[in-house]
């Protein structure tokens, strides 16, 4: 095909596009104000309901992580000293993990349709993806949950059992960690285990805001690749 | 203003530039009731940010801003949701169809498919470009700069090209 034939079908096409008879234009404007309600109450609800779900994980994020840290430094002492450890450690990682809630919703009131194409639309899908962020940090917590009881005194004094048992569960849980720190992420989400863990309706949003966002990313850098 | 003033002048800046919105709910929806929904979501968001419009950019760029937004968030929304398309679903339904030979309208069949299968933002610069936008104002819309702009259109109009050439059209 010519380019000269292609610009007269694009052409045609266009003016087809006008013509079409699937709206009705003047009767929504006219009803815009009981449309305006219905959509402003769903709208509402949908969005406080985000809104609301992201502020009470921040704000619990931030009590208990800082009281996790609290709890460390009071008790840093040699004899609690995994305990202590312990808690700070997961005390942080809440920190860290609230800090990502109080960005989403950042990120939340933030969005404008009325931005460029581009921006609004990474906002939005950044948004969506992020939520695995928050669950890989989130992760890093496990070990912390399985060494917190063990004192210098038990590792003395403990019997051949106490190793046999607590040893090999808190390795094979911060391996465990590990390896989801390091595989959680959407390449991996075609595999079985992402579905489960994320469990199938999340893991469809999941994939299409990566796919939307390696499109923009294509779509920005388009340029220099040939 | 009042509301009724408010509504009439909101109606006229809506009949000025309803082509785009029939285009863009045309070009993001294969089916008439996926197309109502978006032209209806599409008008209530530019009369909720209608008193947010900022006069140092043209009506046209702002409105074209939201409407593609719009669709293209309700288009990924409801992309799972979505069927194989088939040639006559893409069908563009008019009142009084112009004498076109039928080769013709086989052209303009899959021209519509070829284009209902480009990616969202690919979809919006041609759509753009088959308003007359000029790539400036086509730039400020999408975001991205305008030698993209003139690289990307001419890309895609090539890719046209070749489907319709691996058709032998």
């Amino acid at each position: 095909m010519k380019e000269q034939d292609l610009n007269n079908l694009l052409d045609m096409y266009n003016r087809r596009l006008e013509e079409t008879r699937v709206l009705n234009l003047q009767t929504w404007v006219l009803n815009l104000e009981n449309y305006t309600m219905i959509q402003k109450q769903k709208a509402n609800a949908k969005l406080k309901s985000l809104k609301l779900q992201k502020t009470i994980l921040a704000i619990l994020g931030i009590l208990y992580g800082a009281a996790m840290v609290f709890l460390g430094i009071v008790s840093m002492k040699w004899q609690t000293i995994f305990f202590s450890i312990c808690a700070y450690g997961i005390g942080v990682i809440t920190l860290i993990a609230a800090f990502v809630y109080f960005r989403q919703l950042y990120w939340i009131n933030r969005f404008n349709n009325e931005d460029n194409i581009i921006s609004a639309q990474e906002k939005i899908t950044r948004l969506q993806s992020s939520t695995l962020w928050v669950t890989r940090i989130l992760f890093l917590q496990t070990p912390f949950y399985c060494l917190w009881f063990v004192t210098p005194a038990s590792i003395v004094n403990a019997p051949l059992s106490f190793f046999l048992i607590t040893l090999p569960i808190a390795l094979l849980f911060t391996y465990a960690t590990y390896w989801l720190y390091k595989n959680i992420h959407l390449g991996n989400a075609h595999k079985k285990w992402f579905k489960i863990l994320f469990g199938s309706r999340e893991w469809t949003h999941l994939q299409r805001s990566q796919q939307f966002l390696d499109d923009i990313e294509e779509f920005r850098s388009s340029i220099a690749v040939r | 203003m009042n509301t009724t003033q408010q509504k009439q002048s909101f109606l006229g800046l809506i009949e000025q530039n309803k082509g785009i919105i029939i285009k863009i709910c045309n070009s993001y929806c294969s089916h008439k009731a996926d197309r109502e929904d978006l032209a209806q979501e599409i008008i209530y968001q530019l009369w909720k940010s209608g008193h947010t419009f900022n006069s140092d950019y043209r009506f046209s760029t702002w409105m074209y801003r939201i409407a593609l937004n719009v669709a293209i968030s309700h288009f990924r929304k409801n992309k799972s949701e979505t069927k194989p398309i088939t040639l006559s679903e893409w069908h563009i339904e008019i009142e009084d169809p112009p004498e076109t030979s039928s080769e013709k309208e086989k052209q303009l069949q899959l021209l519509q498919l070829f284009i209902s299968q480009m990616k969202e933002l690919d979809k919006a610069l041609m759509l753009l470009w088959l308003e007359s936008k000029s790539y400036s104002e086509i730039s400020e819309i999408v975001g991205i700069t305008e030698t993209n702009v003139a690289t990307k259109l001419s890309r895609l109009k090539e890719k046209l090209k070749q489907q319709f050439a691996q058709l032998q059209l």
